[in-house]
């Protein structure tokens, strides 16, 4: 199992790393808000609103980073990568792909935030960790879904129908550990949600394994 | 054989309703007479969980067998369940107008509802987007199946984030706890039998009516 996914991996991570348009898309689209934000808010926005507008920016270009991960790949690699693997392990090394690319932007929407608009966070180590999970943890629904939405003419907004009703109670959870880590709540304390975040963000994945092999284009 | 199990659920419907409103109820603060929309209120929900139940199973046939007849009824319950979700959510409003104050307030019981339509709006959305049949099957019923697991997981844990005025959660009585009393109970399970009973009456005829459209389709 390890070995072939390692593989996958690679290729994935290869084939992402030449083309680099998702990720730098979704770079490009977190620097243009926070950018517009810094301009149109001129200081730190109270806390709250400050937590709305990182999340909101985070989710978008999450969704646009993972419609890309499967819409871009031609009818032809499914028949050589259905050569290659099963179509679990590809679906795996997508995901994990995915997740990484949602980390790296998670990282920088909080750094290029936290340099134009202020950090008004109490506990900013506990932050980074809800930041992490938090946005890795958005990979699981967003992979799946965006298998779906690839097979289907109109995907750009399919995505977005598709994806967004399931992430909301992601993001609640999210919303809700990363409220508690910005009050400045130990980062001991801030185990539990993350936690539940946790959760949230494993049982797509475990639908998705399951349900992949059904997606799988014939 | 159906047919008994149709009528009995037009019975115990025609049952409740009147019942319902004639019946004695616990005078309580706040609530006061609105209670009485336990019979009128929860059944929607239980109904509309069932439907849902339902065409999980149906898309859980479909990917197994192929079958487009399965999708098609897959679709159609969960068509009717929408519809027990709007009726749930309009006796919801009405109840809270009266008790709350409000319509709509922001709570997680209330945003688990609306996240659940937009679930299956989008699940429509997604069957009106593909045009070849058996691509619609394996696209949809996946949708279905991964939706309708993960909304019950919702369901289960969004309640337990924060506090909830709808009553059973947050501390709040449910109307089980101690507030239901015999009376009650003799006109409230009925109702939940006899609306999960016309719901699925429902649901079979919308299988009917597609499965008899089906040839139109093709024209």
């Amino acid at each position: 199992m390890m070995r072939p996914l390692f593989r996958a991996l690679q290729l994935e991570w290869a084939l992402e790393f030449r083309q680099k348009s998702a990720l730098m898309a979704g770079l490009l689209f977190v620097a243009g808000s926070a950018f517009l934000a810094s301009k149109t808010y001129l200081g730190t926005p109270p806390s709250k609103a400050w937590n709305a507008l990182l999340w909101i920016v985070l989710l978008f270009s999450a969704l646009h980073a993972a419609t890309r991960s499967f819409a871009g790949v031609p009818a032809a690699r499914w028949w050589l990568v259905g050569q290659w693997m099963t179509p679990v392990t590809w679906l795996w090394a997508k995901g994990i792909v995915t997740a990484l690319q949602l980390v790296v932007l998670g990282v920088f929407s909080l750094a290029l935030f936290s340099f134009l608009l202020g950090l008004p966070v109490g506990n900013p180590f506990g932050f980074l960790l809800v930041v992490v999970l938090g946005s890795a943890g958005l990979s699981g629904v967003l992979t799946t879904t965006a298998a779906l939405a690839a097979q289907v003419d109109a995907r750009a907004s399919l995505m977005a129908v598709l994806s967004i009703p399931l992430l909301l109670p992601t993001l609640a959870t999210i919303q809700r550990a990363a409220l508690l880590a910005t009050a400045g709540v130990s980062t001991v304390d801030l185990l539990a949600p993350l936690g539940s975040v946790a959760l949230l963000a494993g049982v797509p994945v475990v639908l998705g394994t399951l349900l992949f092999p059904y997606l799988w284009k014939p | 054989m159906k047919k008994a199990w149709n009528y009995l659920g037009l019975a115990l419907v025609g049952y409740s309703l009147v019942y319902g409103l004639i019946s004695e109820v616990p005078a309580l603060p706040i609530v006061n007479e609105t209670i009485r929309n336990l019979y009128y209120h929860v059944p929607m929900w239980f109904t509309m969980i069932s439907l849902m139940g339902a065409s999980f199973g149906y898309s859980i046939g479909a990917l197994r067998s192929n079958s487009l007849e399965k999708d098609r009824a897959a679709a159609a319950f969960s068509e009717v369940a929408l519809v027990f979700a709007a009726a749930g959510l309009l006796t919801g409003m009405l109840w809270a107008k009266f008790t709350w104050g409000a319509f709509w307030t922001p709570d997680p019981k209330l945003n688990g509802t609306a996240i659940t339509i937009l679930i299956y709006l989008a699940y429509f959305v997604l069957r009106g987007s593909v045009d070849d049949p058996e691509k619609r099957l394996r696209l949809s019923s996946t949708y279905n199946i991964f939706a309708f697991v993960l909304m019950l997981v919702f369901i289960g844990v969004l309640p337990r984030l924060t506090d909830s005025l709808h009553p059973g959660n947050g501390g709040n009585p449910a109307f089980g706890a101690y507030d239901l009393d015999n009376t009650m109970r003799l006109v409230f399970y009925p109702a939940v039998m006899g609306w999960i009973l016309v719901g699925f009456w429902m649901a079979r005829l919308r299988v009917r009516l597609q499965n008899l459209r089906q040839p139109l389709d093709l024209l």
